[in-house]
């Protein structure tokens, strides 16, 4: 009777000991899958940069809006300010009677030249680069803009 | 005894009780993840305003199947919130605490899906949406990126991601949270024929939300969930105003199922929570109102059948 129960309880503790086994193996394996997932997803491939022409002449409001940037000319000076809201990403707007820019989002304020007047956004607005192109004699034909 | 108990109930308080909450949400959920499948053979994430907007106006009855994926959708998660409010208010529930957390865990995930589903539109609501939400999560410290790099990565890789979790990701992790809920309480169809035919005539009789990106946009506010959290940005960095004070009262919720003394306060702290964020939704919208009914002007889109305008009633 004895000897019975010794051996149940043996079974018992090796059942217990394979299934925390299992149990543990399961957890080991999801936990080394983890760091693969993370880097599998987190990796992204740099894109190329964009090229975006806006041509010549602006308009007479001096600025031309695309979905990246705001170009403005000044005294034939290009230079295309970012629209990404440095707060926290939002699509900024140019106000023409104020002269200023704007987030839509929360409502951090910028001069056309980037720079920080109101938050809560932190930093100015970064520019792009700006190339000017010109026909044969001179006049400035567009501007292309390196996103 | 059990006649009495089943007794036509009296009073406002029996009869918000005695509603099936759970098996209304459970019905919205159907009917919007079908129109979701109809809304996602057609849906394109490359380009989501464009997709969104020629499934709004040019395929036939492409604003039906919109109507009824956004309005099933909103629908379900009230009536889910609905159901939560009338569980703790009755207060039977009896749940262990890993139980209760992988249940309850279906209400941000809930929230979520509502959420990428606003992102996907593309639109400037959603557009500005997914660019703050991106930054919030990026805000995280440790497994900020990481998580970013599951859940949105907007700027990088586009609507891919949020498409991927809005259609499967979130919906599976969804249904595992509820799953021993569903398999403990089925609902029938015939219970809910209100419901579906009220689902059905908004979607037909009412425009959906849209607001194209234009100039003379001067206050966007995102969802209407998430209009309180917005405000809340305006005073306090991303990391405390997007996910520490979110987490709260999630965490909150988590630890209902604890002896009387501690659940009571959190449930104080929850109601409390909530009307905190009320008012600064209050606060947000006013803030909007004055300033966008000031512009109305058609949006040109240019779709394969030529231009159209959005109308304004459908922003």
């Amino acid at each position: 009777m004895a000897a019975g129960g010794k051996r149940k309880n043996m079974r018992e503790n090796r059942r217990d000991f394979l299934s925390k086994l299992i149990k543990w193996a399961g957890a080991l394996v999801t936990a080394a899958l983890i760091y693969p997932i993370f880097r599998f997803l987190g990796f992204t491939i740099k894109p190329k940069p964009r090229y975006v022409k806006v041509a010549a002449p602006l308009p007479a409001s001096g600025f031309h809006a695309e979905r990246d940037f705001i170009l403005f000319v000044d005294q034939g000076r290009p230079r295309a300010i970012s629209r990404t809201c440095t707060h926290l990403g939002c699509r900024v707007n140019f106000l023409e009677d104020k002269q200023i820019i704007e987030c839509p989002c929360h409502q951090s304020r910028f001069t056309s030249a980037g720079k920080l007047i109101s938050g809560p956004a932190k930093k100015d607005l970064p520019s792009f680069a700006v190339e000017i192109q010109a026909d044969e004699t001179g006049t400035t034909t567009g501007y292309v803009v390196t996103i | 005894m059990e006649t009495a108990d089943k007794a036509a109930p009296t009073g406002i308080k029996n009869r918000l009780l005695s509603m099936r909450w759970g098996g209304h949400a459970l019905v919205s959920l159907y009917i919007s993840v079908l129109s979701g499948i109809v809304i996602g053979l057609q849906y394109n994430a490359h380009q989501p305003f464009y997709s969104t907007a020629t499934i709004e106006l040019v395929v036939p009855f492409g604003s039906f199947w919109r109507a009824l994926h956004y309005y099933s959708s909103q629908a379900f998660f009230l009536l889910l919130l609905c159901h939560l409010a009338a569980i703790l208010w009755k207060n039977d529930y009896s749940y262990s605490r890993s139980a209760w957390i992988r249940l309850t865990a279906a209400v941000p995930i809930g929230l979520l899906l509502l959420f990428t589903g606003y992102v996907l539109r593309g639109d400037a609501t959603g557009e500005a949406a997914g660019a703050i939400a991106e930054h919030i999560t990026l805000s995280m410290p440790l497994i900020g990126e990481s998580l970013n790099n599951i859940l949105f990565d907007i700027s990088a890789g586009g609507m891919k991601k949020v498409y991927a979790n809005h259609l499967i990701g979130l919906m599976v992790l969804g249904g595992w949270c509820v799953w021993p809920h569903l398999r403990r309480y089925t609902t029938s169809w015939r219970n809910h024929i209100p419901l579906t035919l009220i689902l059905l005539a908004m979607s037909v009789a009412l425009t959906t939300p849209m607001e194209p990106d234009r100039i003379g946009l001067l206050h966007i506010a995102g969802p209407w969930f998430f209009l309180g959290l917005q405000e809340l940005l305006h005073y306090i960095p991303a990391f405390w105003a997007g996910v520490f004070v979110p987490a709260t009262i999630i965490c909150a919720l988590f630890l209902l199922p604890v002896e009387k003394k501690t659940r009571n306060r959190c449930l104080w702290f929850i109601i409390l929570w909530l009307l905190a964020y009320a008012v600064l939704t209050y606060i947000s919208y006013a803030r909007i109102q004055p300033v966008n009914t000031s512009t109305k002007t058609l949006i040109p889109v240019q779709t394969p059948a030529g231009p159209l305008s959005i109308p304004e009633t459908m922003r």
